[in-house]
């Protein structure tokens, strides 16, 4: 008896001076609807069944005729419905898209990749300046990424 | 030795009790990755000046000082609930902004500020994303951090995570210093063998770190495995302890100690104390133990007071054992833009040899009056050994001129000049001497003869006097061809041509020295790049030595590099080194061989 209080005693000596070390602590995990990563690109490639950004950039040149926001999703086996909603330098919605909707028969993902294209018909192609995208998960708002697009150079 | 132990066993309990500005933030994820010094989180909460704040998601770019809440943000204070899109706001100051994403994206300004008028609180300059995170080297997961208004990141009950695999927990540790922090306080720095050195080991215990009390010890060794005799040399080792302890917001103590196997050791504390923002005072004991030699108590006073555009001025004194004293006083400060004044006063009277004592005046002023197109210096110091009655001076006067352009910037010429006197004297005589050097370089503008070839020249002259007779001319010519037939790769040649000439009365003695050097860069692609230079001499019509430089990225993270050199007069291979490294973010994991030395190192090196 004597001598497993002192193993106790010399066990918490050595954890109070040791202090800092606990050996069973369970990392939190990811909730369902969490966005991995967020780009604005040129192009994209399909690879192993999943949509990669080609061309990454934060800044564009007044001519381009098509941006691609790629949004990639965390592991997952929820139903979701993803939008998009890409504002202008003055802050006014310029394009809304309806909701596209993924892993409606609730399979397990490791990984969701999905994109909207934003294709420029216009000659003038779109205003100079900052520009912010929004993306919604089952209609609520889940993160926001801004690209700019650069004045007009009449040297190029 | 005995204060430095009671310091060292100070109660935990002590220790995170204090808590610097900046703010708690708890959820159910929250993911600190050390490699992009950035946090991501989940159903956050955290308080914000006077108000409680939720939100689903959390990003903190903390070398940028800026935090973005996002997804459902509730702001609440007292009964009124103000609810957005995004929160963002800087880690210093009160002032934040919120963002609402609807028809149009509706702004409005918190802390008494309107929207337009916050730019230090915009978006994080790189958006962190949780992908990068997930990614690093290094991370670190938990529930709660607290985030000091200094960026840095304390976290309790956290896992480490080393290149995605969980490790283990810790209960709190400060998460910006990575892994020197994390292992309960005990790291390995350093731990490698090589064959000159032996076995090498630096191991380092800290305590505290975020609080008001920091203690961190090191121990090192080294022991050499045997000579290629057989005889096996004696190893050594150290301890050397720091601690300080912040007693309020003005006063701190601090205490340190060094102990050599040598048997040289030395205690030293210090009490600094902060009595206005312009005057700050130090006390300080401390005792050395040289080798094979009595040791010495010091004790000294430290007075230093800014006087902003009045100049900086610093006391100080001390006095040991035996009648040993030394003081000094030094002032800087520029009393107007361009010109830069410093000065200091020293007296020492110090033991020399068994029963002797020096006794040494030296003082140092200088001014620099700096404008666009030159820079004029002046330097005097005197060094007065009083024991001996002997003094050395020297005042030295300097001009430099910037480049000056000359035909619209075809060619540009600069000029220096630099004059110094030198006066010794002793009890027998005094000597003067006096020398001055004049340099002078005219240099062409890059030239091109077609798009991807250019040439660039220079001349150099310079002219050394003496009083004694003796003078140096000097003058060189470098020539540099550049030429880039493709984008991925690129030549340039370097030749020079030296000339030295001495005289001394009617004496004329000299040498000519000429060097030919090339470069090839290729750069193929991000993945692969290297360089090969090699030096040619045209006197002897000789290849003299190459260097080698390539590296390849065979994976996203990963890359490995070489370097290499040869000695085409000796006809072999000087050195290899070989890098495997694994970028990530802040820092490289670099592990290395060296052939020179046959160590097999690993470093953690900053980018």
């Amino acid at each position: 008896m004597r001598s497993r209080r002192i193993l106790i005693a010399v066990a918490a000596a050595c954890a109070a001076v040791s202090g800092c070390i606990s050996l069973k602590i369970l990392p939190p995990s990811l909730s369902g609807t969490t966005i991995e990563a967020m780009s604005i690109c040129e192009g994209v490639a399909e690879t192993g069944g999943l949509i990669q950004p080609r061309a990454v950039a934060d800044k564009f040149g007044p001519r381009i005729k098509r941006l691609y926001c790629v949004v990639r999703l965390a592991p997952t086996s929820e139903a979701l419905a993803i939008r998009w909603r890409w504002y202008t330098p003055d802050e006014s919605l310029y394009r809304e898209t309806g909701n596209l909707f993924i892993n409606t028969d609730l399979q397990g993902f490791s990984a969701i990749t999905a994109s909207d294209i934003l294709a420029i018909k216009s000659e003038a192609g779109l205003a100079p300046g900052k520009w912010r995208v929004a993306v919604y998960i089952n209609d609520r708002f889940s993160g926001s990424t801004g690209f700019m697009i650069k004045e007009f150079d009449l040297k190029q | 030795m005995v204060a430095l132990g009671i310091i060292g066993l100070w109660p935990c309990a002590f220790l995170e009790g204090a808590a610097k500005s900046g703010f708690h933030v708890s959820g159910s994820y929250l993911a600190y990755s050390y490699d992009a010094n950035a946090i991501y989180g989940e159903n956050v909460r955290f308080r914000f000046s006077d108000y409680d704040v939720s939100a689903k998601y959390f990003r903190a770019d903390l070398s940028a000082r800026k935090v973005c809440a996002y997804g459902d943000v509730l702001l609440t204070r007292e009964a009124v609930q103000t609810r957005a899109d995004e929160f963002h706001f800087g880690l210093a100051g009160d002032q934040g902004r919120l963002l609402i994403y609807a028809r149009s994206i509706t702004t409005v300004g918190l802390g008494g500020t309107d929207a337009d008028a916050t730019p230090a609180v915009g978006p994080p300059a790189k958006e962190i994303q949780l992908l990068d995170i997930l990614k690093s080297l290094i991370f670190f997961t938990g529930s709660n951090f607290e985030i000091t208004g200094d960026g840095e990141v304390i976290g309790a009950e956290v896992t480490l995570f080393v290149g995605g695999l969980p490790s283990f927990g810790i209960k709190k540790a400060n998460l910006s210093r990575g892994l020197k922090q994390s292992l309960a306080g005990f790291t390995v720095d350093q731990l490698w063998y090589a064959r000159a050195q032996g076995l090498t080991g630096r191991l380092s215990y800290q305590l505290g770190g975020a609080d008001r009390f920091v203690s961190r010890s090191q121990a090192y060794f080294q022991q050499p495995i045997g000579g290629d005799d057989g005889s096996r040399a004696r190893g050594q080792w150290g301890l050397f302890s720091t601690n300080s302890l912040q007693l309020g917001d003005n006063v701190s103590l601090a205490a340190s100690g060094d102990y050599q196997s040598s048997r040289l050791w030395n205690a030293r504390t210090e009490v600094t104390a902060s009595l206005s923002r312009a005057i700050g005072l130090g006390l300080d004991l401390s005792y050395l133990k040289p080798v094979n030699a009595e040791g010495e108590a010091w004790a000294g006073w430290r007075t230093d007071v800014d006087g902003g555009q009045a100049g900086r001025w610093s006391l100080s004194a001390t006095a040991g054992r035996g009648s040993q004293w030394n003081a000094s006083l030094a002032y800087s400060g520029n009393p107007f833009a361009g010109l830069d004044l410093s000065s200091a006063v020293q007296y020492s009277k110090l033991r020399f040899g068994s029963d002797g004592y020096s006794e040494i005046f030296s003082s140092d002023l200088s001014a620099s009056y700096n404008l666009q197109i030159f820079n004029l210096s002046a330097n005097y110091s005197l060094n007065r050994d009083l024991i001996e009655n002997q003094s050395y001076s020297q005042p030295r006067l300097s001009l430099e001129f910037a480049p000056w352009p000359l035909y619209g910037g075809l060619l540009s010429a600069a000029f220096s000049n630099t004059l110094i006197f030198n006066r010794v004297r002793n009890a027998a005589a005094v000597e003067k001497s006096y020398s001055n050097n004049t340099a002078f370089r005219l240099s062409m503008a890059p030239f091109r003869f077609r798009k991807n070839l250019s040439l660039d020249l220079s001349l150099d002259m310079e002219q050394l006097t003496e009083n004694r007779g003796r003078n140096i001319t000097s003058g060189g010519i470098i020539a540099k061809a550049g030429w880039q037939p493709a984008s991925w790769i690129s030549v340039e040649i370097l030749g020079n041509v030296q000339s030295r000439r001495k005289t001394r009365d009617w004496l004329i003695e000299g040498t000519t020295s000429q060097d030919v050097s090339g470069v090839l860069k290729l750069r193929g692609s991000q993945a692969i790049q290297g360089w090969l230079s090699l030096s040619y001499d045209p006197e002897s019509g000789e290849l003299r030595q190459s260097f080698a430089d390539a590296s390849i990225r065979f994976a996203e993270r990963w890359t490995l590099h070489s370097l290499a050199s040869y000695d085409f007069f000796l006809r072999k291979i000087n050195n290899i080194d070989l890098y495997l490294i694994r970028a990530s973010g802040r820092f490289q994991l670099r592990l290395v061989w060296r052939s020179l030395s046959r160590q097999f190192l690993v470093e953690f090196a900053p980018r």
